[in-house]
């Protein structure tokens, strides 16, 4: 552990801040820290999580409201020499990113709760590793902390635009109504005077929203929605491949409205859950994979058996399905 | 079933934020719960945001599982009042408290604008939120301070440690937005403000 902080404090004292900053990366990189974050509160939450069962719109409260949760839930550290190096690697960020800034820095409050906001972050990504229960879940800071110390641009985001424009940051829309609220802007600014913006979807909006298409399309049980005519809806709307790919839609969007059972899903496409026939005929779509698999498996174990393998590693499938 | 405050009266909507001067007491970043009601009556609960719950006073029996509590919709950090309290109110904040130095001079300037002299910050919260972590606001209020960065004069008294026990948790629940589970608030202090 202690290399841990070790490491973390060589590569602190050297950060710097590019002057060469374009938004596509460090926008990139919210994009999975929030993708993470969200699935993370929704993964320890359970059924008691509202990000999977409201048709809201995500919003900073929310935002700083799963944070706050992951790390009530997470955060086990009381050790006093670690929590006080952590305060001197606080220290040590400001410094440095004051150094970095130069001239660049001008004391505004806009530039200093990015300055909060990086640092933060990036030690939240630092004081993951010290977690009791960190290896059941993807670090939700990784990506964030990645802004700061890969990219070298300070960051801040809202999904609230006038706010932003209230802290000086421009801020221009030209999004159709169906989207124009499900975003999330985000401020990166690198050592020059300037900065840079992009902005990422609300996939919690953007999940509500393929729950809408399906409703639009009657696809229940009986009438599946593939996710091809579902990534077309979405770029109708201006949702831009290289905003979310075909992939990141149904990696980010399709497949956690599967796993908190929002949709189902059979070999023609997705539909809305909502009664007893719809359960049924995603559940038999899923039960005749499962029996897929299962024989694959079960070859698998036998083949090892002739192969001389002991390994019980080739039992797990058997061991998975004991209750 | 109403929501009663300590002294055993129904807690009640004020529609006159912020001109009551009767009422000294306001909860910024109230949400859903209605701490400020129930522990220190005459007070107004604010929020930036309307939560997606219909107003407990639109509701002839209303509980605290269904209901919202707030007297006023506004950010606390664009609130223009001309006048004072006495007591600012922070229940597990988010968005507002001492992640950080900035936010935390942004923090404590606008509550020592909204507070009489001698009148006092309250703060409680989780010990893993760093937005009210007691550890952040000695360490922010302490630099700020020495560095000559605060319009007021603040003096934070020590940590409480809210255990089990304690009133607040035996006689309220600390609901959350994105969880339907509840908050353990384990961190209570007060700051003062001189002058």
């Amino acid at each position: 552990m202690d290399n841990i902080l070790r490491n973390a404090r060589e590569k602190f004292e050297k950060i710097t801040l590019t002057d060469n900053y374009r938004s596509k990366k460090f926008t990139k990189n919210f994009d999975k820290h929030l993708a993470i974050l969200v699935d993370t509160t929704i993964q320890l939450a359970e059924e008691n999580s509202v990000l999977t069962n409201k048709h809201i719109d995500f919003t900073d409260k929310m935002y700083w409201e799963s944070q706050g949760y992951i790390l009530e839930k997470l955060d086990t550290i009381t050790d006093s020499e670690i929590l006080n190096e952590f305060d001197n690697l606080e220290d040590i960020l400001y410094e440095r990113i004051k150094v970095s800034l130069g001239n660049a820095y001008n004391g505004s409050e806009a530039l200093n709760l990015m300055i909060d906001n990086s640092v933060h972050d990036t030690l939240l990504a630092l004081k993951f590793n010290f977690f009791e229960n960190k290896d059941n879940y993807f670090n939700p800071w990784e990506d964030a902390k990645n802004i700061l110390v890969e990219d070298e641009v300070l960051y801040t985001f809202s999904t609230d635009t006038e706010k932003l424009n209230s802290l000086g940051f421009s801020i221009v829309s030209n999004d159709s109504v169906d989207i124009s609220d499900k975003k999330i802007n985000i401020i990166g600014k690198g050592s020059r005077n300037d900065y840079n913006y992009g902005f990422v979807r609300d996939l919690l909006g953007l999940r509500n929203t393929i729950i809408q298409i399906l409703d639009e399309n009657s696809s229940f049980g009986n009438k599946a929605t593939t996710a091809d005519e579902i990534i077309i809806k979405l770029r109708r709307m201006g949702i831009r491949s290289n905003e979310l790919t075909d992939h990141n839609i149904k990696s980010w969007l399709i497949a956690p409205l599967k796993r908190s059972n929002r949709i189902g899903s059979d070999k023609e496409g997705y539909f809305i859950l909502n009664n007893c026939q719809d359960v049924k005929i995603s559940y038999y779509s899923h039960y005749e994979n499962f029996k897929g698999y299962y024989r694959t498996l079960e070859k698998h174990r036998k083949l090892a058996i002739k192969f001389g393998c002991e390994d019980p590693y080739f039992s797990s499938h058997l061991e998975f399905l004991k209750p | 079933m109403p929501v009663l405050d300590i002294n055993k009266n129904e807690i009640i909507y004020h529609d006159d934020f912020p001109n009551n001067k009767q009422i000294r007491h306001l909860e910024v970043g109230a949400s859903i719960n209605c701490f400020g009601k129930k522990f220190y009556p005459a007070c107004y609960l604010t929020d930036k945001e309307q939560p997606a719950f219909p107003h407990f006073y639109e509701k002839l029996d209303y509980d605290e599982t269904n209901s919202h509590f707030l007297d006023f919709v506004g950010d606390f950090y664009n609130l223009k009042i001309d006048r004072d309290f006495d007591l600012a109110i922070f229940c597990n904040p988010y968005g507002f408290g001492f992640r950080g130095k900035e936010n935390s001079k942004k923090f404590l300037n606008k509550s020592g604008q909204v507070l009489r002299n001698g009148g006092e910050i309250l703060v409680l919260g989780n010990s893993a939120n760093a937005w009210s972590k007691y550890r952040n606001a000695e360490k922010w209020l302490s630099q700020l301070q020495s560095e000559g960065n605060l319009d007021y004069n603040l003096q934070l008294l020590p940590l409480t440690t809210i255990d089990e026990n304690h009133h607040y948790r035996t006689n309220h629940t600390f609901r959350k937005v994105v969880v339907t589970e509840t908050t353990i608030v384990n961190e209570m202090y007060k700051i003062v403000k001189i002058n």
